[in-house]
């Protein structure tokens, strides 16, 4: 056991008249410090049952899987259990044509007896042109041609996160503590409080999507890969907190409202690359473009509250979508602002910011915040990539890019927030002599109003990164054979080296938030004996 | 050999999908099931005492953490922000509500409705032969936890009621469907259900608890709720606009009980009465014990005096109006207005009822070892960061002399009832029953005489109010003494609305004391108007339902006069 007989107390500084003087707060104590360790068991067994037969152009084969699983924390007897079978099977004629079923049937823990197991099936079908006699005859600098189709249901339950029971298992009524009482003169008699937890909900199951998926894959005059899929996907009985459907009256409020399966998402979009590859004398190149498009559009979301001002309601826009004011001005002076809504966010005065009226009550609130800019999740996600090789040298590049995308500026990026400090865009603020500034007026004292989620403080939050760069060199192949070595590869590695955005250039684009990715280069060498 | 490795591994894939059927079976054995609560007397108890956490505490009562006296006459927040200014400005709505009752309300019903349900089932035979003296124990503890219950039952439904006007009752744990089956009630049907519960429990409620339990649910307690529940469904804003003389008749009975108790006396020390959690204040009738605190210091001491703490204090204030300390009389019994009063406005509170100094800290007088500087440019004054916006500060529930750096604490009173609100009730009750001086059959009070014991207070000591008034001369009178007496108590924002004056008191302007130093001791005093208020009547006389419940119900109609 270690001891420290060392004890401190917490001063307080209090200015007098002349001078500075310390005020001890509480008495002295020993430094305290925690030691803890951590014990997990993780137990699973898993079947295969497979079958393959080929008879002329039929080729069929048949997979049955069984799988259980059990994780267990220590300290708790909860375990996390999953368990299921699956099986597929494909068939093939004359390597053209495939058809494939599929289907999985799995229990979770998280769900009541009756409402354990869900049945997932899905079918695809695919079929390779290129191997058609009238392509081969007639098209012949289609190298490869195939399309694809699939539909199929999925089931998830990893909205179920955490390990303790009241973070998983919502089905069973739970009671917990909760604020006691003090009677007695002096409240000296304690009484602990308890009361019921979250609502049960016994008719929880498994959140589900049905995804279509349309593919079509191609080389043509064998230098070019061409790959396109288009896909929608609904997922429904999304697990949401049921705030905006349980009566008050049921007494389930302030959080205590139960899950259900009562979310509904819609996704849309499309993934496709293009690639070139080749060669000219001693350089080999490739080069790949990729771009995948999804939007997403909420159908149903229990969790929210409803509001009168259609805009405000989060169905029917995109998941993450920013919510805000629209900042139109700055107010000249203290009386400009009688020329305005009232804004109830607090005192206001010249220089600070004024907002649109959306709902044309003529004051200013929460309920004139409405969708500004896009999500915060990106609609595009763009990629490149290049490799060169000629003679021993070697280059590599990777580019990654998004786009339709938005950032709120909080916290940090407010001047002076929160006791903070300032970017130098700070410098354009808002003054008697800069009336056209792009920023409010500056204060060391938070200003609700000025800090309000809004158009004023919306950023794109596109990017252009190159993610990855390499140049390397490899000693010539006589050169091993002397020293004995199979490979000597030299080289320089970059990533992150450059970031380009259109609205965001103080920080990393990508997390505004948390740690930036790390921008670095290294020079190395491989050996291999 | 392979073959008959496949067939065995066959074999025991079937064998585990028969044998695990309850693979999946939750093994919670830590927490707290319903049959776990129900098998441990302790954890029952438990779900009793979180009842009484559900009681109101008025320092804290609006979100924010303001008092329901700055939605009111009395008082103004001087924290910009807060969401109690929303009252005054009339920007209140069914979208946002500072006083955020509705839900909090129907948590604290549930729980009393689950408790009754749970502890129905318990029956503890299992110790009747065992041990007898621990079953006579428990079985009387519960006996009274479940009087309580039924006590919280009609004292929520009474806050649902006196906010929202028509409410659903809610008499028994619900189903999902049952409550949006639920519908608004009419006010008869909601104050007979609350009689009958109170009047279903009276009989086996003690009058008072041993020490240990000071604070629980007495005689005293279901009585006063019975009087205060009737004098509101007397009162104009139930009844027209008028009073109805047969139910004041039946809340002078009820306040004629409390008093028959002989329980309850008045305290002799005004300050003392909101600061004393002992036996010694007979006053409480009942009030929520909070444990020892400072948060009511820091938020309400003037930043001068005494330097007792290190940081800033003051930040979360309320401060006293003008419109409030303009309706203490002068000491002679006379109201400021009228001429002969004595009133000097360049000395203001001198010769005044006693009770505004115990109430209200005004300029120039003793706190924390100095005097309070709350003149313009005084480190208490009005301007300066976190100080008085009216020119004075809150002395009522705030202790002296605490040093916050060092945290100390004390104790703190908020009375939900106390024997001089049952007086007022019962001058005002007994007044439009029968007048002022008629002492009826079987009473042995006039409402004149009731009004003068709180007026003859020791330390308050104001003049009697003289015989002979008219009953509409004793009503202002009385609804004075109800405005000072219960200052800052949480009673003044639901008495303008019961007694539907909103329109005058809480449409005026808010009034506070601008002061200038002149010389050493000597100033000048100006009334200046604070902030215009705002109070739309009838509307604002109720609260509308909240948007977001409203529109969970089938054909329920939001209050009159709300979207």
């Amino acid at each position: 056991m270690i001891t420290n007989p060392r004890t401190f107390a917490v001063y307080a500084l209090q200015k007098t008249a002349t001078d500075y003087s310390y005020t001890k707060i509480g008495e002295n104590s020993a430094l305290s410090w925690v030691t803890g360790s951590g014990h997990t068991n993780r137990n699973s067994f898993e079947a295969n049952l497979n079958y393959e037969t080929t008879k002329g152009d039929n080729a069929l084969s048949a997979m049955l899987v069984y799988h259980m699983d059990r994780y267990v924390v220590r300290g708790s007897h909860l375990y996390q259990g999953n368990q299921g079978i699956s099986g597929r099977v494909h068939y093939g004629y004359k390597n053209r044509y495939f058809a494939e079923v599929t289907s999985g049937y799995y229990g979770s823990e998280v769900f009541a007896a009756g409402k354990r197991f869900g049945l997932f099936p899905a079918a695809a079908l695919g079929w390779i042109l290129s191997e058609e006699g009238f392509m081969k005859n007639s098209l012949s600098f289609v190298n490869y041609l195939k399309l694809r189709g699939s539909y199929g249901l999925t089931g998830s339950n990893t909205s179920f996160t955490g390990i303790s029971v009241t973070d998983r298992i919502f089905f069973n009524q739970y009671y917990s503590g909760s604020t006691g009482y003090a009677f007695g003169p002096a409240m000296g008699t304690t009484k602990v409080g308890r009361q019921e937890g979250r609502m049960a909900n016994p008719d929880l199951t498994w959140d589900k999507a049905r995804k279509t998926d349309l593919s079509a894959e191609m080389t043509l005059l064998g230098h070019v890969n061409f790959q396109f899929t288009w896909f929608n996907e609904v997922r429904s009985d999304i697990l949401t907190v049921d705030a905006a459907s349980i009566p008050g009256t049921l007494g389930f409020s302030n959080g205590r409202q139960p899950m259900r399966n009562g979310g509904e998402v819609k996704n849309h979009g499309y993934e496709t690359t293009l690639g070139y590859f080749g060669n000219c004398g001693d350089l080999k190149y490739s080069v790949e473009a990729g771009l995948w498009f999804n939007r997403s559009e909420i159908i149903k979301k229990p969790d929210l509250a409803i509001y009168p001002d259609a805009y405000r309601n989060a169905t029917g826009k995109p998941v993450g979508q920013i919510f805000g004011l629209e900042a139109i001005g700055f107010y000249k002076n203290n009386a400009d602002v009688a020329n305005y809504p009232k804004q109830m966010f607090g005192i206001v005065g010249a220089g600070d910011v004024i907002y649109k009226d959306q709902n044309g009550d003529k004051v200013i609130d929460d309920n004139d915040k409405k969708p500004i800019g896009y999500s915060t999740i990106p609609e595009y996600t763009y990629s490149l990539s290049l490799n060169l090789k000629y003679r021993n040298f070697d280059l590599t590049a990777f580019f990654q890019g998004v786009a339709n995308s938005s950032a709120m500026l909080g916290n940090y990026f407010i001047p002076f927030s929160t006791k903070g400090n300032a970017y130098d865009y700070a410098f354009d603020r808002w003054t008697v002599d800069n009336q056209n500034a792009s920023l409010p007026r500056l204060s060391t004292i938070d200003n609700a109003n000025n800090y309000q989620s809004s158009t004023l403080w919306l950023r794109s939050a596109e990017y252009l990164k190159l993610r990855n760069l390499e140049l390397g060199y490899q000693l010539p192949g006589n050169l091993m054979k002397r020293l004995s070595l199979d490979n000597i590869r030299f080289f320089v590695r970059g990533t992150n080296l450059f970031t380009n955005s259109k609205e965001i250039n103080f920080i990393d684009p990508e997390s505004l938030t948390g740690y930036p990715s790390m921008k670095s280069v290294s020079m190395g060498v491989n050996v291999r004996l | 050999m392979k073959k008959y490795f496949n067939r065995l591994s066959g074999l025991i894939l079937i064998s585990l999908l028969v044998s695990s059927c309850d693979f999946l079976a939750v093994d919670d054995r830590e927490m707290l099931t319903e049959k776990v609560v129900l098998n441990k007397i302790d954890d029952t108890a438990a779900m009793w005492a979180t009842l009484y956490s559900n009681l109101p505490l008025g320092f804290t009562s609006i979100t924010g953490n303001a008092m329901l006296a700055s939605a009111s006459d009395e008082a103004d927040h001087n924290a910009p922000f807060n969401e109690v200014h929303s009252f005054n400005n009339g920007s209140w709505s069914a979208y946002s509500n500072p006083d955020n009752a509705w839900n909090s309300l129907y948590a604290a019903i549930h729980n009393a409705n689950n408790f009754l349900k749970v502890s129905d089932t318990i029956t503890y035979n299992q110790y009747k032969i065992v041990d007898p003296t621990y079953y006579t124990t428990i079985t009387t503890d519960m006996k009274y936890y479940r009087l309580d219950a039924r006590f919280f039952k009609a004292f929520f439904h009474f806050e649902l009621w006196k906010r929202y006007g028509e409410i659903p009752i809610v008499n028994k744990l619900m189903t999902l469907e049952e409550s949006y089956a639920l519908n608004r009630q009419k006010p008869d049907a909601i104050r007979s259900y609350i009689l009958g519960e109170l009047d279903a429990i009276l009989p086996d409620l003690k009058p008072t608890w041993e020490s240990a339990y000071m604070g629980r649910i007495t005689k005293g307690a279901a009585l006063a709720l019975k009087c205060r529940v009737l004098l509101f469904a007397a009162s104009p804003v139930n009844n027209g606009g008028q009073y109805n003389a047969t139910l004041c008749e039946q809340a002078a009975s009820a306040a004629k009980d409390v008093i028959g108790l002989n329980v309850y006396n008045l305290n002799m020390d005004y300050r003392n009465l909101f600061l004393n959690t002992t036996a010694a204040n007979t006053e409480i009738i009942l009030d929520y014990r909070n444990a020892n605190s400072n948060y009511m210091e820091k938020w309400n001491y003037p930043s001068g005096g005494n330097r007792l703490y290190a940081f800033a204090v003051g930040a979360n204030a309320t401060c006293p109006s003008q419109n409030l300390v303009d309706a203490y009389e002068m000491s002679n019994g006379k109201p400021i207005t009228d001429n002969t009063s004595g009133y000097d406005p360049q000395n203001p509170y001198a010769n005044r009822d006693p009770r505004l100094a115990l109430t209200i800290l005004a300029n120039n007088t003793m706190w924390n070892d100095s005097t309070v500087k709350a003149y313009v440019g005084g480190i208490d004054g009005i301007g300066k960061n976190n100080s008085t916006t009216t020119g004075y500060y809150l002395k009522k529930f705030i202790q002296e002399k605490k040093n916050l750096t060092t945290n100390q604490t004390s104790s703190h009173v908020w009375h939900i009832f106390r024997y001089g609100e049952i007086l007022l009730n019962y001058a005002e009750a007994l007044n439009e029953a029968f007048g002022p001086d008629v002492v009826p059959p079987n009473y042995s009070l006039s409402a004149r005489a009731v009004i003068n014991m709180i007026r003859a207070r020791t330390g308050v000591a104001m003049p009697a109010i003289p015989a002979g008034l008219s009953q509409v001369d004793f009503r202002e009178k009385v609804r004075n003494e109800r405005r000072i007496e219960l200052a800052f108590e949480g009673h003044r924002f639901w008495d303008v609305r019961r007694w539907m004056i909103g329109a005058q008191t809480e449409n005026a302007p808010l009034r506070g004391m601008r002061i200038t130093k002149t010389g050493t001791n000597t100033f000048t005093y100006e009334v200046v108007k604070i902030e215009d208020r705002k109070f739309t009547a009838p509307t604002m006389y109720w609260y509308p339902v909240p948007f977001a419940e409203l529109v969970k119900y089938k054909g329920w109609a939001q209050t009159p006069g709300w979207q």
